[in-house]
This record gives structure tokens, C-alpha cells and sequence, in this order.
């Protein structure tokens, strides 16, 4: 529950944000923007740049998170449904955010915040249902490259289907 | 369940490829167009799953 607060109260406060920069921006502007940070957040995770965008360095320590079992993540719902106060290893999550920002209606950007903490979820979830943790870790860094590549094209492909296909 | 059924159901590589094809399915035109929640859904779901293994 607090992974999906967490995420729907930035939605909600970058829908509130775009609100004022929506009326003032052309239509094609902002499609241009969203394409933009889509083109940079999938050359970032197929490798072609380097260039991380503001997050948290810091991790939780993996002992504090150890220490609630398999699900041990969950505890930190909100934050890590904000992402504000938890480590991004990833710039993916900036493309909802721009995209939600600046062509987003209010019910799309709470489906949005929704999905966000569902996926947020899902990780700690999956790896809990597994049923075994260690492997779940392992199938991840064995595949991480491909899987993150493969998310990110999911997330381009819907972000530019949003902005291209009124 | 088995272990076995468990782990491919709950495994990363499994879930990755079930939200690949949801996303291809709600990018198509008349699927955007007709359930356009389901597409801003899928977005916030492929970059909260894109931050497994951190917290």
C-alpha cells in the first residue's frame, strides 16, 4: 500500500506541475520532449551514455532489508514508491514522470502511480512467491542487461504510442 | 504448485516478457484508443519493475 502512495503522490504532484506548463506548451512541443527523454533513457540502458539523472547514491543496506524476510523491501513502501529517497539504478522511471508531466490527464496520471508502485511490487512479490530468493536474485543479474534493455523498450513503445497516437 | 511452475511464473524473465507483450498489445492504435488506461498502467509498471534489485 505504500509502494502505491508513494508513487501516486508524485504522479499527483507532477500532474499538478504540468498543469501550469500544459497550457502554455504547444502539442508538439511536448510530444518532442517525451520522445526525447524516451531516446535518452533507452540509449542510457542499452549502454550508449553514462549520464544518471538526480537520485539517492545510497542504498538501503541489504542487512535492514534481509532482516523483514523475503518481502523485506516492502517495509520501505513509500519511499520506494516515490523514488525520491531510494536509489534509481536506473533512468526509466524519469520517462512516466516527463511523460506524466507534460501530456498527462489526472485519471491518467493516477493509472500511472498505480502501475508504478504495482511495479514496484512486483519485484519484492516475485521474488516472495518464488519461493526462493537467492534464485530469483541470480536470474536477475544473469539476465539484468537484456531485462532492463527489454523494459525500457516496453516503456518507450508506450510513451511514444501516448504522445504520437492522440 | 511446483517448484519448478513457481519459479517461472514469479521469475524476472517471465514477468519482463508477459509486460513486453502487454505493452505491444496497448500501443496498438485500437487498443490505445479504446482502453487508454491500460497503456498509462503498463508505463508505470515497466519502470517500477525496472528498479528490481534495488530499495
Amino acid at each position: 500500500m505504500g509502494l502505491i502512495t508513494g508513487a501516486v503522490t508524485i504522479a499527483t504532484l507532477a500532474v499538478t506541475l504540468g498543469s501550469l506548463l500544459r497550457p502554455v506548451e504547444p502539442r508538439p512541443v511536448q510530444s518532442g520532449l517525451v520522445l526525447a527523454a524516451a531516446v535518452f533513457v533507452l540509449a542510457g540502458e542499452c549502454g550508449l551514455h553514462r549520464i544518471t539523472l538526480p537520485h539517492r547514491r545510497a542504498q538501503v543496506p541489504s542487512t535492514v532489508i534481509a532482516a523483514g524476510g523475503d518481502a523485506g523491501a516492502l517495509r520501505f513502501g513509500f519511499e520506494m514508491g516515490c523514488g525520491v529517497r531510494t536509489h534509481l539504478p536506473s533512468n526509466l522511471p524519469y520517462l512516466p514522470l516527463v511523460t506524466v508531466l507534460l501530456v498527462s490527464s489526472w485519471p491518467a496520471a493516477l493509472a500511472t502511480g498505480l502501475g508504478f508502485g504495482l511495479g514496484r511490487a512486483a519485484m519484492a512479490l516475485g521474488r516472495h512467491y518464488s519461493r526462493d530468493g537467492t534464485w530469483w536474485d541470480h536470474q536477475w543479474r544473469r539476465h539484468e542487461r537484456a531485462l532492463r534493455i527489454a523494459l525500457a523498450l516496453a516503456a518507450v513503445l508506450l510513451a511514444g504510442a501516448l504522445v504520437l497516437l492522440p | 504448485m511446483t517448484p519448478v511452475v513457481r519459479r517461472a511464473i514469479f521469475g524476472p524473465v517471465m514477468v519482463t516478457g508477459l509486460l513486453m507483450g502487454l505493452a505491444l498489445a496497448a500501443a496498438a492504435g485500437p487498443v490505445l484508443h479504446a482502453g487508454w488506461t491500460l497503456a498509462w498502467l503498463l508505463l508505470g509498471l515497466t519502470a517500477g519493475y525496472a528498479l528490481s534489485g534495488s530499495a
